[in-house]
């Protein structure tokens, strides 16, 4: 009851006319930026925040938290078109989704990516709206041995994600992991691995491998084919999923939803793992696993709503313990500091009105995103007729506004590029970027974690299989490589014997 | 002619009183354009907050657009020598942290000289906090004598910061009590680890204000002359014993030589700025303190502060290339 009451006050906030269109701004413009290639929710919340000085804090924190969700679901619009993926939380929708996309049937991937992304939404604001205080209690349990465990279990997704061979998974996952090694070492602050270079110093911006590995390298590889490979050619197919395919698509968008909530709570950014574990799972689940990066729904129908619910989980840490688990919820906190508002354990219970209305607004925005959204999927699909010669001009031109917008390093813009044809010649080969972000994503938090984990425990490397937690996640990540991995190695092996 | 004469001599009057108000005059033509504003560390961060709360005001006095760009890297190496190079007309100011006086120690080379800089103002400040899990034993005293017993580690936002500096100077040093140091990339990540009684202790600044309030977290010293409006159970260092003042701040430098008019306009703007009732409330709320230095006091503030964090980087042991 206390839950509906608490609801029915965040709803009254969050229906003012005020709130309701500042979300509606904030949504669009996050689907706008969202869209774009290379400009991410970070530069954009960082630009609007002093425009928010002259609003309550709630109608600020409603219209940022737009933005931030907005650009989830405008993030995978990019991913889908053009291969794209701005944040590495949308690599995974770039594998099956642009497949799709390839394949005509970029709207049934829009259609579905919205749709699930808006169930996810719903449920994780009921999630958030019931369980926050006790889901946040849960989350402090997690200690820098846990997350090591966790992050383990991580890679040993990356590796079943990979479409070919696991020999070369694991490469790339290597390759990603010493990529993340460069710049300063956590427990002495010494740069490795910068050659003496001031620009590799703070090391690799994750946005520049998501642009560099996949938007550039992309535009490379399509320059290769000329113009007759494009999309264009390829039928527009029907706009939104049929029935057939929302049924397909009704139980991976469950698990990712369910994925997504739980990761997104853990304060050290789970969330990214989020879509990455749904893809991992629905391909296990898959009857038939080959079509799995060859355009297969499940490839966006779970890792979608894991995201979004991600995303949105992610606020429980900042609302509940004032802890901002990524980037964007370190903004939020900055937002917060504007309003004089001290982001911790007390909002909830002293600011009931920002809290609910907070989540009140969530859902709200969602169903704003999916009126924005389905729409508009015939317009971006419509997008996809833009002569390439002209859409590759402005795919660059946008990629390096982002990149630069980050760190206003003309630096940056080289390594982008160094990236796009290093990413290039890696499908030459037959190479998977994917696991390599991944790698990337999780090899610095990995080894920070380690290094954390075993300077508490005094370097007693045991404290991973005493602590319950970390010993469970450590199994579930030996069998499932196991299981995943030794049957395509035996297979590879035959290959090998037969030929 | 001797009209002529007193007409000179009341022109050269004139053109005398002119150049006594050059100061005040060119300063009402300043700024002539954009100005941008050059933080040292990412979006998010309370440098970042305060630079854009100080760039919105400045853009409604003076009706020129001002631009925040965000230059994270070294430190604050990356921004202090971009702003260090930079024109000295005003247009371009740095805002950064503590770390500006620490990294006068702790890297061996950095692409500026600080005095290719003069701050501008100095005026918020938080000090240095150590805390702990509630579990814990009871007040600093009663906690040392558990720790010199129990091998004890604390957290921090990283190798170098401010709040790891403090807190290993005072316990290896002041306390005599060495404890383990586990740094982790960020303020908020070492706090939650204490939350979540992961760690020993945590060294923070502001950061630890809500815990502290809410008994998530117990503080144990505060690194301030008086103790903290926003937590005033947590007693200084002084009282504890140990007469240990540590505070982060965040400044607002110029280029070295930027004219003094200008200087002190924009230190009068960013006095305007903390003054403002509402940012006073806020700021202080937040378990801020403001501090009103002239531009003078404000040089020989960062002076005895390059000094201070030097003696701590030197005694903790630390470096960086």
């Amino acid at each position: 009851m206390e839950l509906l009451s608490n609801l029915g006050l965040g709803a009254a906030v969050a229906l003012s006319p005020v709130n309701i269109a500042l979300c509606f701004a904030g949504c669009m413009l996050g689907t706008l930026i969202g869209v774009l290639p290379g400009i991410g929710p970070i530069a954009t919340i960082a630009i609007l925040l002093p425009l928010t000085f002259g609003l309550d804090p709630t109608a600020a924190l409603i219209m940022l938290a737009g933005i931030y969700y907005g650009a989830q679901y405008g993030g995978s619009t990019a991913s889908i078109l053009l291969n794209i993926p701005g944040e590495s939380s949308a690599v995974v929708t770039a594998i099956d989704g642009h497949e799709m996309a390839r394949q005509g049937r970029a709207g049934v991937a829009l259609g579905i990516s919205a749709i699930g992304s808006f169930v996810a939404g719903t449920i994780a604001t009921l999630v958030i709206a019931a369980l926050a205080a006790p889901l946040a209690a849960i989350a402090l349990i997690f200690g820098p041995a846990e997350y090591f465990a966790l992050m383990l279990t991580g890679l040993a997704f990356a590796v079943l994600l990979a479409r070919g061979s696991v020999l070369k998974a694991i490469i790339m996952i290597l390759v990603g992991m010493l990529l993340s090694t460069v710049g300063p070492d956590l427990t002495t602050g010494q740069l490795r691995l910068t050659f003496g270079a001031r620009w590799l110093a703070d090391g690799i911006e994750i946005a520049l491998l998501g642009m560099g590995l996949f938007g550039i390298a992309e535009v490379f590889r399509s320059l290769e084919h000329g113009e007759a490979r494009q999309i264009k050619e390829a039928p527009i197919g029907t706009l939104l999923p049929n029935r057939a395919e929302m049924r397909q698509s009704v139980k991976p968008i469950l698990r990712g939803t369910a994925l997504g909530s739980v990761l997104g709570i853990l304060p050290g950014n789970g969330a990214v793992l989020a879509p990455y574990a749904s893809y991992t799972l629905e391909k296990k689940l898959a009857a038939d696993q080959s079509r799995f990066g060859r355009g297969a729904i499940e490839g966006v129908a779970g890792p979608e709503p894991a995201n979004n619910a991600g995303a949105q989980t992610s606020f429980i840490p900042l609302l509940t313990l004032g802890i901002p688990p990524n980037a964007v919820m370190a903004l939020m906190v900055g937002a917060m500091t504007i309003h004089g508002i001290v982001p911790g354990p007390q909002i909830m219970t002293k600011m009931p009105e920002l809290f609910w209305g907070l989540i009140a607004s969530m859902w709200m925005g969602n169903l704003m995103l999916l009126v924005i959204n389905l729409p508009l999927v015939g317009l971006w699909v419509k997008l996809l007729k833009v002569p390439y010669r002209l859409m590759f001009v402005g795919i660059v031109i946008f990629c390096c506004i982002g990149v630069y917008s980050i760190n206003s390093e003309p630096a940056d813009i080289l390594i982008m590029g160094g990236l796009a044809i290093f990413g290039y010649g890696l499908t030459k080969f037959g190479f998977e970027p994917a696991p390599l972000t991944l790698g990337f994503v999780l090899g610095r938090m990995m080894e920070e974690n380690l290094r954390q984990a075993l300077m508490i425990s005094r370097g007693n490397a045991m404290t991973f299989i005493e602590r319950p937690i970390a010993a469970a996640f450590i199994v579930v990540a030996v069998a499932m490589l196991t299981v995943g991995v030794l049957p395509s190695i035996r297979r590879g092996r035959d290959k090998v014997f037969t030929e | 002619m001797p009209a002529t004469r007193s007409c000179l001599t009341k022109l050269a009057g004139a053109a005398l009183l002119l150049t006594a108000s050059a100061g005040p005059l060119s300063a009402q033509a300043y700024p002539p354009d954009r100005i941008t504003l050059v933080v040292a560390f990412a979006p998010g961060g309370f440098v970042d907050t305060f630079a854009r709360i100080v760039g919105q005001k400045l853009n409604e006095k003076w009706g020129k657009a001002v631009t925040v760009e965000n230059k994270a890297g070294a430190g604050g190496n990356t921004a202090a020598a971009q702003v260090a190079a930079a024109k000295p007309d005003g247009l371009t100011l740095l805002v950064t942290s503590t770390a500006i006086a620490i990294n006068e120690t702790l890297y061996k080379k950095r692409d500026y000289a600080l005095d290719q800089l003069v701050p501008v103002a100095i005026s918020v400040s938080s000090p240095e906090t150590i805390a702990t899990h509630p579990s814990k034993p009871g007040n600093l005293k009663d906690y040392l004598a558990w720790a010199k017993s129990n091998d004890i580690n604390f957290a921090s936002a990283g190798v170098g910061s401010g709040s790891h500096l403090a807190a290993e100077y005072f316990l290896k040093v002041l306390a005599k009590t060495p404890a383990t140091h586990i740094p982790f990339r960020g303020g908020a990540l070492s706090v939650q680890a204490a939350l979540g009684n992961q760690v020993d202790m945590v060294a923070s600044s502001f950061g630890i204000i809500p815990q502290v309030q809410e008994g998530k977290l117990k503080g144990l010293a505060v690194a301030s002359q008086a103790r903290v409006a926003a937590m005033p159970d947590v007693p200084t260092y002084t009282e504890a014993g140990f007469p240990f003042i540590a505070e982060s701040w965040v400044g607002v430098f110029a280029p070295a030589r930027t004219p003094s008019a200008i200087v002190e306009t924009l230190h009068a703007a960013i006095a305007e700025v903390v003054a403002d009732p509402a940012n006073r409330t806020k700021l202080l709320g937040m378990g801020y303190q403001l501090h009103s230095r002239s531009v003078a006091e404000t040089s020989a503030y960062l002076k005895d502060e390059v000094a201070k964090w030097g003696e701590m980087v030197r005694a903790v042991g630390v470096t960086v290339e």
